[in-house]
């Protein structure tokens, strides 16, 4: 076979490599209609999606708004604190990690626990996590960040950052007033989607009722970020597409009812006692002051991080200080309850106010013995007696004439057992034992007519809270208006406008103004005619008051003498709660006042000096006498 | 000695290299050292570039033996003291550089069979493939050597250059179709035994995305070449502007200055560039194939075809990958890429082409 000679086999290659080039120019067209599709008909779309890896929002926080109380006193403010961190993949590599952190050390002071701790982390910082800033001092005035920025500018991977701290400036006094704030946690994100992670959101008191308004907006900053996420000075990025800058809004400034100089009467009153005081003004509703013993301070819980003994201390005390005795926990009425039987007694036409019972120290109906807290017995007592010395018999007599099914009825209308609908978080329903719940929770039990007198005297299974007290007191005081109590007068915007928040009535109950007289002139001997259970313990330096003391078992006596006398802490919790209520001036009534002391014993010598303590303070204005 | 240039040769190839070292300053900018040291690889690169021109090409026709071994033992080095990088031992490390042996191996591969094949006459109807046996077995043997770095892409790479050197001589017909038929046969059998899941995973990936909006891939893979993809996208027709290029200079696109720099390139100077880019390629590889006809010998034929085939292959596999049309392979874009071996190795090829054509027209004038 012939032998190809060079230039054949040139030739051959030549031939080929015809083949090869329009290989290359069908594969040159291919990649320019692929870079054509990405690059012009698609790319608008990629440019978006640049901009999504480079750019990142920054929420700027608002300030919170602040709580005010009547008298201009602040209750709730916001102020700037700093805190220093540290970046630890810009902070030390693995030689420079111990000379740095002892660097940090000096300049901050930290302690040697501190140190080891940190010495610590960074050997088990790795990767992603070394691009994370760690916070390394929290919560630091502005005089102390600019006298450290200069020592730490020397420190490299440090940052100073400022946020808004929220500051009571009363702190335990007005507590259960403005409630606190904290981080936001995972339950609190259903209520505010749109909240960053690091935003604070009120927990309790107006700080959570009123969140909406205290809360303000997000402004917001745009940032270059690169690969890892850490921001790029902007003038390192020629980009002109970052979107402007918007401002954060200072959240609206709540202006409360709260007479200051009231809120400090009733820390003092109560002292530490467990307790509550509230004052109310009968007409509208609003909330002068609104006291809860134990307090807290809530300093201590609007922090980033709470200590965690801070508030175990809290949490885990039997006198449940985080609690609010006056809208979420709920007492026997006791006494102070008698002025709905007597109310429903003359309203029902049942008895007059000459209609007398004859009370012996006891009364023995059926198989049992009911006995009036006064053994010697009242004698004939007639309803003004009745109540002025708070005479048990008579209401079990009256009880027993009205039959259960009206009093509970009439007790309705005065809202009891029902919220009262104040603008404050979780407020308890306390209990009014109609028909129904008593079937419904003691099933199997027929109703005696004891149940209804225990109802009459307060006992038994009706619970108040502090509030509802006041409101039914308030009607009597007001011409049957059932008020809506409301902490919050006006909220004002960041331009100061000023918007009222409207008393709202939710009921006028339709009473004859003969027999309201009548119980208000009952009130009136309880403080002011020898004999009244409180007389004794009113003051009369200041125009008259009518009132009712009220003093509860909180367990049974059977029960009671059950319990070890040597156990002295449950011995002392199972004493007699001590209420007062008071109406404020008698001749023309604007507040109501409200004192309950836990195991106080007596209301008229442990809760009526409270109350007057009050009603004095509010009559001098605040200034002392 | 003629001291002529061929400037049909000289003219896309400075251009390629001055958009890429503008390219590169523009990648690097964030670490400038790197960019100098890129530009002394050019530097040397134009002197091995001049240095094979002025000397008489069969001195380095004699060499490719020589080279060919040594390039063996380098690979094998590799395997034994090669230094990792991304779970590869491609690199030795020689002290003052990092040298690559698997570019120095498509330098050699094409210079053995060329040298080969040029010793071998054909007969009229072609080599029979027992005739070109022993050249495929050291082709496949610089194949497996890659392989096992392991880097696929390379391996393939070569295996194709070399395919089409081999194609462009002569070939029995009857042979060539029935190789075919073999290859078809074999695709299977290499899916199921030689590629690594991530390679497959890796193709199946690719292959999905040409349809589907959401391909089913691993983060890690998925995210290289979703960013490469954005870069291309996002320079539109005019371009963001030279270091303007957020992708490239906030480094969204890991390897963004070796295998990944036409995303950079694209990013900032758009499609008008790109197909500046391209033309300048084609604008190339046309005057190196045009050059077959005038050339003296076989031996020059051969390493002009594989030479263009390397730099084509390269170019078409390297856009395909960063424009997300091809799973991520180690495959540099030729002239562009940051890394002296490459340089080097297109410069000892492009060399000898230009040696070729400046001493067949001083014979032929």
């Amino acid at each position: 076979m012939r032998i190809l000679n060079q230039q054949e086999e040139i030739r051959n290659i030549a031939a080929k490599s015809r083949i090869i080039l329009a290989a290359v120019f069908l594969s040159t067209v291919f990649l320019a209609a692929r870079l054509a599709y990405l690059q012009i008909y698609r790319g608008e779309e990629f440019l978006e999606k640049s901009k999504r890896n480079y750019l990142l929002r920054e929420k700027v926080f608002p300030p919170r708004g602040d709580i005010i109380s009547s008298d201009g006193v602040i209750l709730a403010t916001t102020i700037p604190k700093f805190r220093i961190q540290i970046l630890p993949a810009l902070f030390a590599d693995e030689e420079t990690v111990e000379e740095n952190i002892l660097r940090l050390a000096s300049v901050l002071s930290l302690s040697d626990a501190q140190v080891s701790e940190l010495s610590e982390y960074f050997t088990t910082c790795k990767g992603i996590c070394r691009h994370s800033p760690i916070i390394i001092k929290d919560e630091i005035s502005k005089q102390e960040m600019l006298r450290l920025a200069i020592y730490l500018a020397d420190i490299p991977g440090t940052i100073i950052s400022s946020f808004y701290r929220r500051f009571y400036p009363r702190g335990v006094t007005d507590a259960h007033v403005t409630g606190y704030v904290s981080r936001v946690a995972k339950e609190d994100v259903g209520r505010n989607p749109d909240y960053d992670a690091e935003s604070f959101v009120g927990k309790t008191g107006i700080e959570r009722s009123w969140e909406k308004e205290l809360h303000g907006r997000y402004g917001e900053m745009w940032h270059v970020i690169d690969y890892v996420g850490r921001r790029i000075e902007i003038s390192r990025m020629p980009t002109d597409d970052l979107p402007p800058p918007a401002p954060a809004h200072k959240g609206n400034t709540i202006e409360t009812g709260i007479l200051s100089y009231l809120q400090e009467e009733a820390a003092v009153g109560l002292g530490d006692r467990p307790g509550a005081a509230v004052v109310m003004n009968i007409h509208t509703g609003e909330i002068l002051a609104l006291y809860s013993s134990p307090s807290y301070d809530p300093n201590l819980l609007a922090r980033r991080r709470i200590p965690s003994n801070i508030w175990r201390e809290y949490s885990e005390s039997v006198l449940r200080p985080l609690t609010n005795k006056v809208t979420q926990e709920s007492f026997f009425p006791g006494s102070t309850f008698k002025v709905i039987p007597a109310l429903a007694g003359l309203e029902y036409r049942v008895i007059t106010p000459g209609t007398s019972f004859l009370c012996t120290g006891c009364l023995l109906f059926e198989t049992e013995t009911k006995c009036c807290w006064n053994k010697w017995g009242h004698g004939y007592t007639t309803l003004y007696r009745g109540i002025k010395e708070s005479c048990d018999v008579y209401f079990y007599v009256l009880s027993e004439r009205l039959g259960h099914r009206r009093l509970t009825e009439f007790a309705r209308v005065f809202n009891v057992g029902r919220q009262t609908g104040v603008d404050l978080p979780v407020e308890e329903d306390g209990i009014l034992p109609t028909v129904e719940w008593f079937t419904q929770n003691h099933p199997g039990q027929r109703m005696n007519p004891g149940y209804t007198m225990n109802l009459a005297i307060g006992q038994g299974d009706v619970r108040m809270t502090p509030l509802q007290i006041a409101v039914v007191y308030a009607a009597i005081a007001n011409g049957g208006r059932i008020v809506r109590p409301h902490i919050v007068t006006a909220v004002i915007d960041d331009k100061g406008v000023r918007r009222a928040i409207e008393p709202e009535t939710l009921r006028i109950l339709d009473i004859s103004e003969k027999n309201r007289r009548e119980i208000l002139r009952s009130l009136w001997g309880v403080v002011n005619e020898a004999g009244g259970t409180a007389f004794a313990y009113a003051d009369h330096t200041i125009p008259l008051a009518a009132g009712k003391t009220g003093t509860s078992q909180v367990i049974s006596k059977e029960e009671r003498r059950r319990i070890d006398i040597l156990d002295e802490d449950r011995y002392a919790m199972t004493t007699d709660d001590a209420l007062f209520v008071a109406l404020f001036p008698y001749s023309q009534p604007r507040i109501v006042v409200v004192a309950v002391v836990q195991s106080g014993a007596r209301g008229g010598e442990v809760a009526a000096p409270i109350a007057y303590r009050l009603l004095k303070a509010y009559y001098y204005g605040g200034r002392r006498e | 000695m003629n001291r002529r240039l061929d400037l049909t040769i000289i003219f896309p190839v400075t251009a390629l290299l001055t958009l890429g070292l503008v390219t590169l300053s523009s990648a690097l900018s964030y670490n400038p050292q790197k960019f100098y040291v890129q530009v002394i690889w050019v530097l040397c690169a134009a002197a091995v570039f001049l240095v094979i021109t002025y000397r008489s090409y069969r001195f380095w026709e004699n060499l490719s033996i020589p080279l060919y071994f040594s390039t063996l033992i380098l690979l094998f080095l590799v395997l034994v003291i090669g230094k990792k990088a991304g779970g590869s031992y491609r690199w030795l490390d020689l002290g003052f550089m990092n040298l690559q042996p698997s570019e120095l191996a498509k330098v050699a591969v094409i210079l053995f069979i060329a040298y080969r094949l040029n010793q071998k006459p054909t007969l009229q109807d072609g080599y029979k493939l027992r005739d070109i046996a022993p050249e495929v077995v050291a082709v496949v043997l610089v194949m497996f050597l890659i392989y096992v770095e392991p880097d696929l892409g390379t391996s393939i790479l070569i295996g194709a250059v070399s395919f089409i050197t081999i194609f462009s001589t002569k070939i029995n017909r009857r042979q060539s179709i029935a190789l075919v038929v073999v290859i078809i046969v074999a695709m299977p059998i290499l899916w199921k035994f030689v590629f690594a899941d991530y390679q497959k995973r890796r193709i199946a990936a690719v292959v999905t995305m040409l349809w589907s909006d959401s391909p089913d891939m691993t983060r890690a893979d998925r995210y290289q070449t979703t960013q490469s993809v954005i870069a291309v996208g996002a320079g539109r027709v005019g371009g963001k502007g030279y270091r303007t290029g957020t992708q490239n200079i906030l480094r969204f696109i890991p390897e963004h200055h070796t295998d990944f720099i036409f995303s950079v390139y694209a990013e900032e100077f758009g499609f008008i560039g790109c197909l500046l880019l391209l033309a300048l390629y084609f604008l190339l590889l046309y005057r190196l194939l045009s050059l077959i006809p005038i050339v003296r010998d076989k031996f020059m034929a051969l390493v002009v075809v594989g030479t263009a085939a390397l730099i084509w292959l390269q170019v078409v596999i390297n856009i395909s990958m960063v424009t997300g049309m091809l799973p991520v392979v180690g495959i540099p874009l030729p002239f562009f890429s940051y890394g002296g071996s490459a340089l080097i190795a297109h410069a000892i090829l492009l060399g000898l082409v230009h040696n070729f054509s400046v001493h067949s027209r001083y014979r032929a004038g």
